[in-house]
């Protein structure tokens, strides 16, 4: 035993002191560049390599062997060769000016064949002398050839890592052979890197792990022990914007599992990540195919330049998502944003507000799962009106040509408002304009001002009524005609109405104000019909605390045209216009004269002192055949009791002495008496008689 | 006898027929006969209304106030009619009007408030 221990140390001392190869006594390879010199002979200037069969080539001698000697012994072959044609061999010098590699580099390199590389030369520089690596090479199997054996290395690997001992180190007559990927195909076409990288760098099927879908480059990528599902998407370019993240499905060992990336990436969770092995399918589906439901997932809807669902963190406030979303369009309705909320309740929101400051209000907090919606402007060709807040606002409804809500400075006033609002329509009753207005106890005070007057009659701009901001202005609408007046007159106050009844077109009731004159409304009622007796119009007056009826002559004014004449009516007043054939109750005795006895028509007639009696004769018909035309009588209610007189009718007609004609006035009494009445008749009647009774005293006698 | 009794038929028969009818009227047109009140009691005075009334046509009441001319001149009518017919008593009640609208008439045309209240006696 202690024989052998002694054995082994002498046998490693003597290994370690054995003198080992120098460079310049190593056996020439090809490649390897000599240096032959004979003075004086120009032939041997340039220098000579050994070629791939181990020769030189010497100038006027051939091909000499020299693959596999040592320098020295190259030199005694060739001096030996040489001899044969030169004398003079004595200063001949031989020696190895550099030791090269020829290397042959085959597969996929841009530039197959031999390469002559210096001697040390590593595999990357061989393949660089090729052209570098075709696309499409398979770089962790590259071989090397070397007296039929084959040394496979990752070349991948050393140019992960740099380390030398990784790949072979390069002997002369070595063969490279670069293989082609298996995703190359049995076709040959042309490749571009990106179409190769993006296909995946498995080379072999089995053991590689596809991944397809919404990933930027899908394909087939070799699978390393410990990968996950991630490492493998980032491999395949990371998922697309499209990508449903929380929905990936990995077909693992022939069972599909659901892997929510979302929720790894939100917990970390390693035990989310589903076991991944060789053969494995990863696909990454479209979130648009499913409605995005994460638990941390917040809507933007409507008018914004990006809309859709957004991850929100925690914290993530609504300017931000909204940012994210990229913000409200010009045609968004920005103060009316709506926060629908998941438990259905819905919070509107003033961004405008908020970002003038005019509005104290907080951003609204945004839950996941909320939704916001930002609605579309109703109309973009003009300036929304909501860009008018309610303190800086007028709004003036009614009878005006364009109602709505105006922009107010204080400056201001009435006039400009109602003129900017295209001024009242022809049917408005600007004798009553309201105002409504905060009286400053968060109430709202009504006023009315007369703005027809002032149209008028003018007055002081001071006499306008102040109007600010927030307040409301009404022109109410007068009925356009009798029959708008009756259907509208809901709306319209006693104390601006006033009644016509009687013998007009359109008796009712009608918008009135005390601008208007009696023949405005007698005109609005159609005025008055045929049958109107317009000597007798009468009117209530109901304002005042007594009751006081006016009686007016409206015939009376038609023929004079006095002005004076028309009765000031007022609202709440009452218009009477009667028909000509009252019944007789209504005709009073101190305006009529009765006329009685043997005339066409006897009755009471309406009588003034421009008239006579004749007038009232003819009114009533004439005196009729058996009248007694000479003892017309007249009875005068006057004032000291009632006096009668006679008209002859007959005399009259005979002499036409209007002398003659009796007083006759209103209140009197005309009597003309039947002709059985005459003294002539009654006495001729008597006379009669008594010869009848003479008569009968006479037969009396005689008998 | 018979005489006697044919005496007694006639005078009853007369007696019968002579009813007393009221005596005959007149002044019913009186305004277009001013010449009736020459010297009746109260003729001076409506003859001077009646020239203030056309004094008053001349200064245009026909067109300012045709309507109270109207109605004055239909109460100089009805005061004329009543003194010309015997009516004394009314035609002095219908002048006293007749005086009111007049006034008011005048008043109107100066452009004078009316004054209900003053009395238009004097004026003529």
């Amino acid at each position: 035993m202690t024989r052998l221990i002694h054995f082994l140390i002498v046998l490693a001392v003597f290994a370690a002191t054995a003198p080992q190869p120098t460079a310049a006594s190593e056996p020439l390879r090809p490649g390897d560049i000599l240096i032959v010199q004979i003075p004086g002979e120009t032939a041997f200037v340039e220098p000579i390599q050994v070629d791939r069969e181990g020769r030189a080539l010497l100038p006027e001698v051939g091909h000499v062997a020299v693959g596999g000697l040592s320098p020295d012994k190259a030199g005694v072959v060739i001096r030996k060769a040489l001899a044969k044609v030169y004398r003079d061999l004595d200063r001949l010098v031989v020696y190895v000016k550099e030791r090269r590699l020829a290397i042959s580099v085959l597969g996929f390199v841009k530039d197959p064949g031999p390469v002559d590389l210096a001697d040390g030369a590593t595999v990357q520089m061989a393949l660089n002398a090729a052209g570098g690596l075709a696309q499409g090479a398979q770089l962790d199997r590259i071989q090397v050839r070397r007296q039929g054996d084959v040394i496979t290395f990752d070349y991948k690997r050393y140019l992960d890592t740099g380390d030398k001992s990784l790949i072979p180190r390069l002997q002369s007559l070595d063969e490279i052979f670069v293989p082609a990927s298996p995703l190359t195909g049995n076709v040959q076409v042309e490749f571009d890197a990106n179409t190769l990288t993006a296909a995946g760098d498995a080379a072999e099927d089995g053991k590689a792990v596809t991944v397809f879908g919404e990933v930027h480059r899908p394909g087939t990528f070799s699978f390393k022990s410990g990968n996950t599902v991630i490492d493998l998407l980032m491999r395949a370019g990371g998922v697309t914007r499209y990508a449903g993240v929380d929905q990936i499905r990995v077909i693992s060992n022939g069972n599909p599992v659901p892997f929510n990336m979302r929720e790894y990436l939100d917990t970390g969770e390693r035990r989310l990540l589903p076991k991944l092995g060789p053969g494995d399918i990863v696909f990454v589906p479209q979130a648009s195919e499913n409605i995005e439901t994460g638990a941390r997932t917040v809507y933007v809807m409507g008018e914004v330049f990006r809309p859709g669902a957004y991850e929100t963190r925690e914290g993530t406030g609504f300017l931000e998502i909204m940012a994210t979303a990229g913000g409200p369009t010009r045609f968004a309705d920005t103060r009316q944003i709506r926060i629908l909320r998941t438990d259905g309740s819905v919070d509107p929101f003033d961004l405008q507000a908020h970002t003038e400051g005019t509005e104290n209000s907080a951003l609204p907090r945004v839950a996941a799962g909320d939704a916001i919606l930002v609605p579309e402007k109703t109309d973009m060709n003009e300036k929304s009106w909501l860009k008018i807040s309610p303190d800086r606002a007028v709004r003036i409804i009614g009878a005006v040509h364009r109602p709505g809500r105006y922009e107010w400075a204080a400056e201001m006033s009435l006039m400009d408002l109602v003129a900017h609002a295209g001024g009242p329509r022809a049917e408005a009753d600007t004798a009553h304009v309201q105002i409504l207005a905060d009286d400053g106890n968060d109430r709202v005070g009504s006023r009315t001002f007369n703005l027809k007057e002032f149209l008028e009659h003018g007055g002081e701009f001071s006499s306008l009524p102040a109007i600010g901001a927030g307040d409301t202005v009404v022109v109410p609408e007068l009925p356009k005609d009798p029959n708008d007046s009756r259907s509208q007159w809901v709306r319209q106050p006693k104390e601006h109405s006033i009644y016509v009844f009687g013998e007009v077109g359109a008796p009712g009731r009608y918008a009135f104000n005390e601008g208007l004159a009696f023949l405005d409304i007698l005109a609005a009622a159609q005025g008055p019909t045929a049958q109107a007796d317009l000597r007798s119009v009468r009117i209530t007056h109901r304002g005042g605390s007594d009751a006081r009826v006016t009686h007016f002559d409206l015939s009376l004014y038609f023929r004079t045209g006095d002005e004076t004449l028309l009765p000031r009516v007022l609202p709440e007043d009452v218009i009477h216009v009667p028909g000509r054939n009252p019944a007789w109750l209504e005709k009073s005795k101190e305006n009529t004269v009765r006329v009685l006895g043997a005339v066409g028509q006897p009755g009471r007639f309406a009588f003034d002192d421009s008239m006579t009696i004749l007038d009232l004769l003819a009114e009533a018909g004439g005196p009729s055949d058996s009248a007694l035309q000479d003892k017309i009588v007249v009875v005068n209610r006057s004032v000291d009791g009632p006096k009668a007189h006679i008209f002859d009718l007959v005399a009259f007609a005979r002499q036409g002495d209007f002398t003659r004609l009796p007083v006759l006035r209103a209140g009197d009494t005309v009597y003309v008496p039947n002709i059985q009445q005459s003294n002539w008749r009654i006495f001729s009647e008597a006379l009669r008689d008594a010869v009848s009774v003479l008569s009968l005293v006479r037969l009396a006698a005689g008998m | 006898m018979t005489s006697r009794l044919a005496a007694l038929a006639v005078a009853g028969v007369l007696a019968a027929a002579c009813a007393p009818w009221p005596p005959h009227g007149q002044g019913g047109m009186a305004e277009t006969a001013s010449a009736e009140f020459n010297g009746m009691d109260g003729g001076h005075r409506l003859a001077c209304t009646r020239g203030h009334i056309e004094t008053m046509v001349h200064v245009g009441a026909e067109t300012r106030q045709p309507a109270l001319l109207h109605r004055t001149r239909l109460q100089w009518n009805r005061a004329a009619r009543a003194l010309a017919g015997g009516l004394e008593e009314d035609a002095e009640s219908d002048m006293e009007q007749l005086d009111v609208l007049l006034t008011d008439l005048i008043d109107r045309l100066a452009g004078r408030p009316a004054k209900p209240g003053q009395s238009p006696s004097g004026r003529c």
